[in-house]
């Protein structure tokens, strides 16, 4: 890792790739042995020759011409040219000062090929670039090792082990709630119950939605049953997410808590059941990979973020991250 | 006055019952990183201690024991082009292409035409990779990396010098590279959601050029230490821990000409320095856990990716550039033995040198400075004096921070040979780089912006981020007074703004240190207090983010979009580009 000297020297000096005796002078000043500083400082001198001899650029004719040289020039295609003049690039800022608005259109064809595809055929194809293929399971240390496998009892009574019932191999959305809270926690099961129908295309019944009570000693199973049919939400519903909402014992309930990265460090605060966190924790356990989001993020973000960071495939992970441009409004191009 | 190490009670067995009471006993009894002869020798508080070892929320520390002050610090190879004018590669064929502003020169203001030479461009290729690595000597720990070493390659290029990164992710993880105080086209800052896909490229355009004003370049902004790393949503945090990160050197005439006339070191005395804390498992991979938002503590101090290692140097003067390359943890250095001449603050050179006893680093803070060995004993060790106890930021205040001195030895000097007294004439005083401030009557509007906690959320003004949401529309050309506000609660954030240097003015309605009054890309909001800062916002179209650099509470999406403006645009608003 340690290298001789510290200086690399042709990345310093800034060879200009005029000529190929220039390219040997500069190799021949390269292997004197001076200091690859002293080097650089020596082909510190006005320019009396510039090139751009860059294969696959245009270069706007603005920038072509310096006072007193000639510079070289190579257009990869009269095509491209015309378009770049079509779209106001050739510039009459020589002082290279002022910025060019772009058009909206120029952004794509700056980049790309001439004989452009259309932008919604540009985004299949590059949504056809991500795979569909189910990812491996992760190997080595998962985050999940450190979840107590403790015992939950959910609304119906029926008792789960934490990760080997509920979490292990699955993709899971975990949230810490309590029937009596009157702050956050509304809001979070409305959005929850959005999400189970954004996500259940990508998703089906594989996720499961694990709402967690801070609150054991009232939320007992029958209170949970009641608070599910108070905000009409089923044990499962066809093709989406199952929805578990568990109770258990005060002090393994907290050793979640904690496990799961949802305290505080101020230990009033945390002892604050009122001020609890409207955090979405989520994850693939058998992928390994976890995140977590606030709960009033942009519902369409959170969609977004948890099918990238729990999804099984390339695409369900990828596709809304790959979309360009931009529509007529200004808006990013949606679906 | 040594603290001893805060466990978090968490009596129960784990599923897998790992790492129990016992680990537990041994990390108290045991001082991590410090031999018993070294311990016995010097009186140090050491490594169970919160000022270099203590760790936040975890019931164990690393259960590995090694003897520090063996290995060499390593410096990263400098990395080399594939090719300099000619490209290579076609640029921006690839999945995520390249910077419009690469195919139009006015764009990016470069004015090459007049006020540089004309540096052809240089075009590099580098591969985002798993590895293995050693931190500590034996232990092999898989890794994240730029090209397969920790730190990643350095870049070295002349101000004027385009520069071309054609990046490979060969990892099946998202990334998005950042050039930490780099002045570049908003398609290849890092945005959090400008990916670098699995499998895919995308080519990095760097410009290397300083912002115009009134017609002239602004050499000023000409950038020295810049450091690149990830970037990328939700997971910046964890890719920059397993090693996504290494350093970006830049020199224009005047540092070239401050180095050929002697009064700057250069080459093997100029040295980059990237100090992070670890922490590990018994069976040498890296403790990290995704769900702990606080922030990430570790135990083993790494520098340029070994644990406490050590460094022979002859007598005399050597320029380091320090990078806090934490992601939570602050650090306070000293020198067991003399000051340091401070040459810089984050990317840039100072007016002229001061003298430094501490240099205070949080997260992603470079000091750029001189070590004089001079007259330096046999031995000299840097030491980190701040006391953490966990990711919210150090004991204290920022204004009264809690130290101990000595404090914890990260590296050993050696120090041979006879004394060079003419090796650079580079003393407190000595003029570097000229600085123009912004004045107060260039500012054409003030923005308040507040950090919140709520619910375990970070929020901004009260709103959460949003990638696709303008919060700001600066109009390009045009300076700015932004005052950031931290609510408390214990939580420190140093906050990082993309694009340009900002210039802090006040800090809790004084005055900063003399260190922090130039120019900087990182200020520390201590908890509980208010900055202002000026800002000038040039040469780039956003969208741009600003965000807090302990990249756990990044992750946690404390952050928002400015989006520079050629028109004058209310916010907040849809962000004007994306580059996908």
């Amino acid at each position: 890792m340690i290298d001789g000297d510290g200086v690399e020297p042709e990345g310093i000096i800034g060879l200009n790739v005029v000529t190929r005796s220039m390219k040997r002078m500069g190799r021949l000043v390269s292997r004197c042995g001076i200091s690859p500083v002293r080097r650089m400082l020596r082909s510190h001198s006005p320019v009396s020759q510039a090139s751009w001899l860059l294969a696959d650029r245009v270069v706007p004719d603005g920038i072509a011409h310096i006072e007193g040289t000639v510079m070289k020039l190579r257009r990869s295609s009269l095509a491209a040219t015309l378009l770049l003049a079509a779209i106001g690039c050739s510039s009459s800022h020589s002082d290279g000062i002022s910025l060019v608005p772009q058009a909206a259109t120029s952004l794509e064809a700056a980049s790309k090929p001439v004989s452009k595809p259309s932008l919604a055929a540009q985004n299949a194809a590059r949504l056809n670039a991500l795979s569909t293929e189910r990812l491996p399971d992760a190997k080595g240390h998962r985050v999940s090792e450190k979840f107590p496998d403790v015992e939950l009892l959910d609304q119906n009574g029926k008792t789960h082990r934490f990760y080997e019932g509920l979490v292990k191999d699955h993709p899971v959305c975990i949230v810490f709630f309590y029937t009596r809270c009157q702050g956050s926690c509304p809001g979070t099961t409305q959005a929850m119950k959005k999400l189970r129908k954004l996500l259940a295309p990508e998703f089906g019944s594989e996720m499961r939605f694990i709402s967690l009570t801070l609150d054991p000693d009232v939320d007992s199973s029958e209170e949970l049953r009641d608070y599910m049919q108070r905000w009409k939400i089923e044990d499962s519903e066809p093709g989406q997410p199952e929805w578990y909402y568990c109770t258990g014992k005060y002090e393994e309930l907290e050793e979640l808590r904690r496990s799961l990265g949802l305290y505080e460090l101020d230990p009033i605060i945390d002892a604050d059941r009122t001020q609890h966190a409207a955090i979405l924790t989520f994850g693939n356990d058998r992928t390994n990979r976890w995140a977590a989001l606030p709960v009033g993020s942009d519902m369409q973000d959170i969609v977004d973020t948890m099918t990238r960071i729990a999804g099984n495939t390339e695409r369900q992970r990828y596709a809304g991250a790959v979309k360009l441009g931009r529509t007529a409004h200004g808006h990013l191009v949606a679906e | 006055m040594a603290k001893s190490q805060k466990s978090k009670s968490s009596s129960a067995v784990t599923r897998r019952g790992a790492l129990q009471v016992g680990a537990a006993a041994i990390a108290t009894s045991v001082f991590v990183g410090l031999s018993p002869e070294a311990r016995a020798k010097k009186g140090r508080g050491g490594g169970g201690s919160g000022s270099g070892g203590g760790t936040g929320g975890g019931t164990t520390g690393t259960p590995i024991r090694f003897t520090p002050f063996t290995v060499d610090l390593p410096r990263a190879a400098v990395k080399s082009p594939l090719a300099i004018g000619t490209p290579p590669y076609q640029p921006g064929a690839v999945f995520h292409g390249i910077a419009p502003e690469f195919f139009n020169r006015t764009l990016a203001e470069n004015p090459s035409q007049r006020y540089y030479e004309a540096f052809p461009t240089k075009f590099y290729e580098m591969r985002c990779q798993y590895a293995v690595h050693e931190f500590i000597p034996g232990v092999r720990t898989p890794v994240m990396t730029y090209d397969g070493t920790v730190p990643g390659p350095t870049f070295k290029a002349r101000v004027g010098e385009p520069v071309v990164i054609r990046e490979w992710n060969d990892t099946d993880r998202e990334l998005s590279t950042h050039l930490h105080g780099g002045h570049n086209p908003a398609h290849g800052d890092g945005y959090p959601n400008f990916y670098i896909l699995p499998g895919k490229a995308r080519d990095y355009y760097y410009t290397n050029t300083v912002p115009m004003e009134l017609g002239q370049p602004d050499f000023g902004e000409s950038p020295s230490t810049m450091w690149y790393h990830d970037h990328s949503m939700d997971l910046t945090d964890e890719h920059v821990v397993r090693g996504m990160a290494g350093f970006f050197l830049t020199y224009d005439d005047l540092e070239l000409d401050l180095i050929n006339r002697n009064v700057l070191p250069a080459d093997e005395y100029d040295i980059p320095v990237a100090i992070q804390d670890k922490r590990f498992n018994a069976d040498g991979t890296l403790w990290y856990d995704p769900l702990d938002h606080n922030g990430y503590l570790g135990d083993v101090m790494c520098l340029n990716g070994k644990a406490q290692p050590k460094m022979h140097v002859q007598r005399r003067k050597y320029r380091f550039r320090f990078l806090g390359g934490s992601t939570a943890r602050f650090f306070e250095l000293r020198l067991s033995d003399g000051n340091f001449i401070g040459l810089g603050m984050d990317t840039w050179l100072f007016p002229q040198a001061i003298e430094r006893n501490t240099l205070l680093l949080s997260p992603a803070k470079r000091a750029d400075v001189i070590i004089d060995f001079t007259n330096a004993p046999n031995e000299v060790f840097l030491e980190n004096i701040l006391i953490q106890e966990d990711g919210r930021g150090p004991s204290g205040k920022l204004n009264d921070r809690e130290t101990q001195i000595p404090g914890f030895p990260l590296m050993k000097f050696i120090v041979e040979g006879d004394p060079q007294p003419d090796s650079a004439t580079v003393e407190v005083g000595t003029p570097l780089r000229p600085h123009t401030p912004i004045h107060a009557n260039e500012i054409v509007a003030t923005r308040i912006f507040e950090f919140e906690r709520r619910k375990g959320a970070w929020q901004i003004n009260h709103k959460f981020f949003d990638p696709n949401r303008a919060d700001a529309t600066p109009l390009l050309g045009t300076a700015e007074r932004w005052i950031l506000r931290n609510e408390g609660g214990g939580w420190w954030h140093p906050i990082h703004i993309h694009l340009e240097s900002h210039q802090i003015q006040l800090v809790e309605g004084q005055v900063p240190p003399l260190e922090d009054r130039f120019k900087s890309d990182t200020a520390i909001l201590g908890a509980g207090t208010e900055l202002e800062l000026f800002m000038k916002f040039r040469t780039f179209k956003g969208p741009f983010v600003f965000h807090c650099h302990n990249t756990a509470h990044e992750d946690m999406r404390m952050m928002f979009v400015f989006d520079p403006r050629t028109t004058s645009t209310r916010a907040p608003t849809v962000i004007q580009q994306s580059f996908p």
